[in-house]
């Protein structure tokens, strides 16, 4: 019977029985217990409360209607709560099947549902321990990856994933993908025969040139004259072809060059730099017409007219060689000619001619360049989503991430690098991407490679590569001047930790050890890999020549006051005959160099000159035994203010202060502005001017101007040096070679050094370390930092948050509020840090970390799965391997920015965060969805997952369908709420009306696709 | 093919031209639209961050200081008659600002005369600063120095005092591709980079069945679709971050909704014959002026980027000189643009610190101390506040660690004279929003004297 108390309850509420069904009849019908209505475990007086409060309270309506149906009549109306009641006081029966005590579907078929209580477990649980340790140490499972894993067996798998095989994944699609979107060069030696940056003869194509225009004998003296590189747009350009903006469809050069006398002719190459299309001659013969990307040529005819467009557009991105035919070379000079074309409405051109020697590598080596960012881009989506070592490649995109670097800034320092002359190197600005991009590329191939190895191999590779030098302005760091940027952030970001245990004093410190850290271009054969570049440093710089001094400053030279000119035409006016080899100089005055007046610096000194006259002439000779030697003729010229210079009777070089002072430049003119000889002469590069060279006496003639003839200093000094490449001699602009780590040893800091004074880790590096000894300073500062506890510190809470959970870091680590679990996993993870001889072996701590053995660590823990928010790279892959499609759309790079992840090109050096709270948002949620939606969707056939593979041949119905994918996405976990939301979502049409599921109906794919896509935009998918 | 871009621009609602019909969804947030803003008498802030350190003494020059010299910066020098002169006989501004001065100088467009309507600040920042980009910006953007685990904004907590705010679908926004730590808090606010590209793929019939219905209640079984996953019962009941994830999905759908139903309205002509800069930033602030007239929301922030000029920052032409005048540009438009409601805005820029006064080896700054915020708005005291004759005194420059400008003001004071001015929030409220403001105050009373900028 009631107690009195609770009829005295009842009595006021008691009302028209309810009749009460779920609001939406889709038979959510989780398993349940019988009468345990608020899902405690146990049925007592709170169950029939809970009942009670619904009915007449307006309390919530339980979530689980099955549960409440107590006396199980299909109602929940007062008849369950006296039904429990009964029960629970009075002996009464118990709750039918599936009973109070244990849980079980609803057997009697009625429309009351259940859609989640604690008995709603779902999927298996170790289907559901696998899933978690894929979406962890891999990009989610592949379809049967589970089952493959656990036949194979946990352990055996885990300890296959710590011990990668060195060399290439095995996986057969990553190698093909990457070569897609990469090109292979091979190692070659070249050569320049005809030199970047020299002077040519050029015409507008605005008319026909004469129809022997590209011929040996052409005389064209009428033909403008500027330096190579011709163009317009890119910003690049020596000579700019304004013209080309207005539409001017072509440009014509000629230029002489010497055979060479020591090449094999077929090693001859030309190398062009062109944008859009050209046509080359050789002494008048046609050798070599650009191709578009159908092969067909850019131009047609013999020759293509002057107002022919090329009829494809092409950038100048890599320069191509073509062949040249060893029988139309002829001993001595050789004549060049080409015909460049643009293409229609293009504002950009580019016509860079050189010939080279090009002997291939006999071990046909190659090198790898990514040309774009967006091609760089993805490989970590092919290698995430393909690679089978997924832990190596899960930790290497971790690791690009924590040594991060911006392509963006190594690409802008690469589009300034000049050469010594000045002139721009690499091409256009897509030149300088290529660069950047395969630098950028190896690093994060190293990365990889070296995931599981020792940390503090990859600290110092970090330091020393080339994007990180540029990044952390390293290359500024100079031991007058040091630069600490990249000392702040090697402690505060790579090694210890913000401000955990270094001080301002030890970055200052740590700056001075890096001065002088620099980089350089070194030739294929000096390539050496990492360790040896860094610990047996290059010092040198790539311009390396071993020189002869043809003419040196003191050297006599024959000069000549101008008070009038030296060689008068017949009307008096100026002529070139005093720069000729038989001009007869034997009347002028001879002294040594420097030659001029004022600064009390001329060994020669011209004291009539001030006010009297405002130029000098001088003249001397030297000896040339081979003019087509393929060494290295260089000029240079000190000056005040300005000159121009002749090689045998031809005007080669003038200073820019003598521009527009005529042809030549009478002897009065003076200069456009002026110019001080402080020591940074001008340089000429005389290698595009052998083709005046004879063998014997060479004629070197000048013609020195002071800025006005009242301008109280003048100079003049000269020096010509012949130089033979040493092996160490490298171009800029060539693609052979590769920019490399250089040790400066002059602007190291050669003092000595304090590091974490007054703690146990002081380090103290001598003073004196001069020479390459220098770079003993980062040795010793790179065993510091690995056997550092605050590094092992550190990198280890990374690690954790990284693979088992986000509540950790250094704040709640040091004031101990982090949870227990994890404080004691880092400990064990310190000691293994310590447990190697090189401390920090990232294959011992992933060991640690993941306990394959017994299983029981926090990594394992349930509480701990489903808990860590996806990146973006992580949803893009996790999202394709799931249903095993292949990543055929290019868009994936677009997707992963949009979601907030732009790889190789974050900004700030801190990397992107592994913190789910910055990655939920509503742009970074809203963009995952989308891409979800679409992907599942396969709207443009660039998502070809098959459904067959997934539904087989059964057409199974929504609930199945429904079963099938709950199983593929979460290895059966979801909710039946979700469940239910899930299936209402399937069978419902546009207009809300509900739709069964035919699998007989042609939409039934379709509307698999779209549940599909529903699942992947659900909460449960955004984590890992 | 379409690219993916063009899909959902061909799907989107603004793209149909279309009035939209009632969006799909339960009646309570068709309410939560037509809503006006809660209870602040329809203030509103436009808060814009400058991203790596602005160097505050190229920015506002103070002439009046003789450390301000070619020795101390040889490359990076400005003479006074390159910049412009601010009219207190001390300070100067860099003169890529010029487009700004119409707002220092403005009269409003009743024709009365007065001071303008923009204050420069300089000399803010706070006690024992940090030169780490991470740290800095995060104390700037939580208000409370030195709390490096703090994820809560000081922003957010100010709005969100106001009734109702939990609700609201709109109640401010931030245009980046995620919410900066100024702007976070329990309940999440809607970022996005643009809003053009803010919208679900496929048509409206689509979107719609795909929204679907919020639960009658949260977190009950009744719901549909997204609302009905992110509004219902979590996947894992208490589990991690599911109390932000689920309400952001929520607010994701209304706040989709929100943006397409104002660009549904129409292309945005800025008014007044309002400029804006053609680059991102610029783009982003027509938008924000756009969403101030078109929705209810009353917070609205972008990032400006590029301040880290460590090398080649520029003197009078360069990377520092652009930045400045597109920010410049930017203040100018959303004056002219935002005069029917300018007694109601108030922009506000912040850096989270300023930069070393010598120069470097690299014809660039290092992080330095303290910086300069610009606050304008039609309840703004225009002036030049911190850089003056009276309060800087020789030495200054070299203020903090011999090396760099010591703060004059901290930054939490400049705020609480916006919120308690601007926004009518009581004195008590300042520790609420800014926890440790008592204490911080107490402890060094002299960078709490307020400004009276307002």
């Amino acid at each position: 019977m009631f107690s009195r108390d609770h009829l005295l309850l009842l009595v006021p509420f008691l009302a028209i029985a309810i009749l009460l069904t779920s609001s939406i009849a889709n038979g959510a019908d989780a398993p349940f217990r019988r009468g345990d209505v608020n899902d405690d475990g146990s049925v007592d007086i709170s169950d029939p409360i809970v009942i009670l409060g619904y009915l007449f309270s307006g309390a919530s309506i339980p979530t689980c209607m099955d549960a409440s149906d107590s006396n199980d009549d299909a109602q929940v109306n007062v008849g369950d709560a006296i039904h429990l009641l009964g029960y629970i006081f009075n002996n009464g029966t118990p709750p039918p099947a599936p009973g109070p005590f244990t849980c079980g579907p609803d057997v009697t078929d009625d429309t009351l549902g259940c859609y989640s209580n604690s008995c709603d477990s779902g999927g298996d649980p170790e289907r559901i321990a696998v899933g978690h340790l894929l979406q962890r140490i891999a990009y989610g499972p592949l379809p049967g990856q589970i089952d493959a894993v656990i036949a194979n067996g946990v352990t055996e798998t885990i300890q296959q994933q710590l011990s990668p095989p060195p060399g290439p994944d095995s996986s057969p699609f990553i190698g093909p993908l990457e070569d897609l979107y990469s090109i292979s060069i091979p190692w070659a030696e070249e050569r320049f025969v005809l030199h970047p940056n020299g002077q040519h003869q050029y015409f507008l194509g605005t008319e026909e040139p004469p129809a022997d225009w590209a011929q040996p004998g052409f005389d064209d003296s009428t033909w403008l004259t500027g330096i190579s590189g011709f163009g317009r747009g890119d910003s690049d350009d020596v000579t700019e072809i304004l013209e080309i903006a207005l539409g001017l469809p072509s440009v014509y050069t000629r230029t002489i060059f010497l055979s060479p006398s020591s090449t094999n002719p077929s090693d001859l190459y030309l190398k062009m730099l062109y944008d859009d299309g050209f046509v080359a001659y050789l002494n008048g013969t046609e050798i070599a017409r650009s191709l578009r990307t159908n092969g067909l040529p850019h131009l047609t005819g013999n020759p293509p007219p002057h107002n022919q467009f090329a009829s494809q557009a092409h950038e100048a991105t890599y320069a191509e060689y073509f062949p040249i035919p060893a029988s139309l070379l002829v001993p001595g000079n050789n004549v060049l000619a080409i015909q460049c074309h643009n293409a229609a409405n293009n504002g950009d051109f580019t016509l860079r001619p050189t010939i080279v020697s090009m002997v291939p590598d006999t071990n046909g080596e190659t090198r790898r360049f990514f040309s774009t960012s967006s091609n760089l881009q993805r490989v970590p989506f092919i290698r995430g989503i393909y690679g089978e070592q997924q832990l190596q490649k899960v930790l290497a995109e971790f690791w690009e991430n924590h040594f991060t670097t911006d392509e963006d800034k190594v690409n802008d320092f690469f589009d300034g690098v000049r050469n010594r002359y000045g002139h721009r190197v690499l091409g256009t600005s897509t030149g300088s991407a290529k660069i950047s991009n395969t630098l950028e590329f190896e690093e994060y191939d190293f990365f990889c490679e070296n995931a599981l190895g020792h940390f503090g191999d990859l600290l110092a590779y970090s330091a020393s590569s080339v994007p990180m030098l540029i990044y952390l302005d390293n290359i500024l760091n100079f031991s007058a001047q040091p630069n600490e940027n990249y000392a702040r952030e090697i402690l505060e970001l790579h090694t210890l930790g913000v401000d955990n245990g270094y001080t301002q004093a030890d970055i200052e410190a740590v700056a001075r050890v890096f001065t002088g850290w620099t980089v350089t271009k070194i030739p294929n054969n000096l390539i050496r890999p990492f360790p040896e570049y860094l610990t047996d440093p290059i010092t040198t710089t790539h311009y390396d020549l071993a020189n002869t001094s043809l003419i040196e400053i003191g050297d006599n030279w024959q000069y000549f006051k101008g008070t009038t000119e030296p060689s008068p035409g017949t009307a008096g006016e100026a002529t070139t005959q005093w720069t000729m080899p038989g001009f007869d100089d034997t009347s002028w005055l001879t002294g040594a160099t420097g030659i001029g007046m004022g600064d009390g610096d001329d060994a020669t000194v011209l004291d009539d000159m001030d006010n009297n006259y405002a130029s000098f002439y001088a003249r001397t000779q030297f000896p040339i035994t081979d003019p087509a030697s393929p060494n290295y003729l260089e000029l240079s010229v000190d000056f005040d203010d300005g000159y121009v210079c002749y090689l045998n009777g031809i005007e080669i070089a003038r200073s820019s202060t003598m521009n527009g002072a005529g042809t030549p430049p009478p002897h009065t003119s003076g200069t456009s502005g002026g110019h001080e000889a402080q020591g940074r002469p001008d340089l000429i590069n005389l290698n595009h001017y052998r083709h005046l060279l004879v063998t014997g006496e060479n004629v070197l003639a000048f013609q020195i101007h002071n800025q006005t003839i009242t301008n109280n200093d003048c100079s003049f000094l000269p020096r010509l040096t012949l130089g033979t490449p040493t092996n160490r001699f490298t171009h800029l602009n060539d693609r052979q070679g590769k920019f490399t780590f250089r040790f400066n040893p002059s602007q190291h800091d050669t003092e000595a050094k304090i590091i974490f004074e007054g703690t146990p880790y002081q380090l103290n590096i001598p003073a004196g370390r001069t020479g390459t000894q220098g770079i003993l300073d980062a040795r010793d500062l790179f065993a510091a930092l690995e056997a550092h506890p605050g590094t092992a510190q550190f990198i280890c809470i990374k690690l954790i948050q990284k693979f088992v959970s986000d509540d950790i870091n250094l704040a709640n680590i040091g004031d101990g509020s982090a949870p227990i679990e994890l404080q004691s996993l880092l400990a064990s993870m310190l000691s293994a840090w310590y447990s190697t001889p090189k401390p920090g072996n990232i294959s011992v701590l992933m060991e640690t970390l993941l306990d394959p053995v017994e299983r029981s660590g926090p990594f394992w823990s349930t509480s701990n799965q489903k808990i860590k928010v996806k990146t973006p790279l992580e949803f893009i892959n996790s999202t394709l391997r799931t249903l095993g499609s292949p990543a055929s759309s290019d868009n994936l790079v677009a997707w992963s920015e949009d979601m907030g992840m732009k790889l190789f090109e974050r900004d700030e050096p801190d990397g992107f965060s592994e913190v789910g709270s910055d990655w939920i948002g509503t742009t970074t949620l809203l963009q995952r969805i989308n891409f979800a939606r679409r992907f599942a969707s396969n709207v443009d056939n660039d998502f070809p997952w098959n459904i067959a593979d997934f539904i087989g041949n059964d057409a199974p119905d929504a609930i199945g369908v429904v079963d099938i994918f709950d199983e593929v996405l979460f290895q059966g976990a979801m909710t039946e709420a979700e469940r239910c939301l899930a299936l209402e979502y399937l069978e419902t049409d546009l207009n809300g009306v509900f739709m069964p599921l035919d699998p007989a109906a042609g939409d039934y794919a379709n509307r698999i696709r779209e549940v599909v896509g529903f699942l992947f935009s659900l909460p449960r998918f955004q984590f890992q | 093919m379409m690219n993916r871009r063009d899909l959902l621009k061909s799907g989107s609602l603004a793209a149909l031209g279309l009035l939209l019909p009632p969006i799909g969804g339960p009646e309570f947030l068709r309410r939560k639209l037509l809503a006006g803003s809660a209870g602040t008498g329809n203030k509103k802030m436009i808060f814009i961050f400058q991203r790596g350190g602005n160097d505050a003494l190229n920015t506002v020059i103070p002439r009046g200081d003789l450390d301000y010299s070619a020795n101390s910066r040889p490359t990076l020098f400005i003479n006074d008659t390159q910049a412009i002169d601010l009219g207190n006989g001390f300070a100067q501004l860099h003169p890529a600002m010029q487009p700004m001065m119409e707002v220092f100088n403005h009269t409003s467009l009743n024709g009365v005369a007065g001071p303008g309507n923009l204050a420069v600040l300089h000399r803010v920042g706070y006690p024992s600063q940090s030169r780490s980009h991470f740290s800095a910006q995060h104390f700037w953007e939580n208000g409370v120095p030195g709390d490096e685990q703090l994820d809560e904004g000081l922003l957010y907590r100010r709005f969100a005092s106001s009734p109702g705010f939990s609700d609201m679908p709109f109640a401010g926004a931030y245009l980046n591709d995620s919410l900066p730590t100024a702007l976070r808090g329990a309940t999440p606010l809607p970022a996005f980079p643009g809003t053009a590209d803010y919208s679900f793929s496929g048509n409206f019939a689509e979107v719609d069945k795909f929204l679907g219905l919020l639960p009658s209640a949260p977190g009950g079984t009744d719901g549909k679709g997204l609302y009905g996953a992110y509004g219902g019962k979590p996947d894992i009941e208490g589990g991690t971050y599911r109390d932000l994830l689920m309400p952001t999905g929520v607010k994701l759908g209304e706040s989709v909704s929100v943006v397409q139903q104002a660009l549904a309205q129409g292309p945005y002509t800025p008014e007044n014959g309002a400029v804006y800069p053609t680059t991102t930033f610029g783009t982003q602030l027509s938008e924000i002026a756009m969403l101030l007239k078109r929705t209810p929301a009353q917070l609205l922030g972008v990032n400006i980027g590029g301040w880290d000029t460590h090398t080649a920052q520029g003197t009078l032409v360069g990377g520092h000189p652009n930045i400045l005048g597109e920010l410049a540009l930017g203040i100018q438009a959303l004056s002219r643009d935002l005069q029917s409601q300018w007694e109601d805005v108030v922009i506000v820029t912040v850096s989270e610190f300023g930069r070393t006064s010598d120069e470097n080896g690299s014809r660039g700054t290092d992080h330095g101390a303290s910086s300069a915020m610009f606050v304008a708005g039609g309840g703004v005291l225009g002036g030049v506040y911190n850089c003056d004759a009276a309060t800087w005194a020789p030495g200054s420059m070299y203020s903090e660690n011999s090396r760099y400008l010591a703060a004059n003001t901290d930054f939490r004071v400049v705020f609480s004279e916006i919120f308690q001015q601007v926004f009518g929030d009581d004195p008590s409220m300042m520790e609420q929003f800014m926890p440790g403001y008592n204490a911080a105050a107490a402890a060094n009373p002299g960078l709490f004297t307020p400004l009276g900028f307002l």
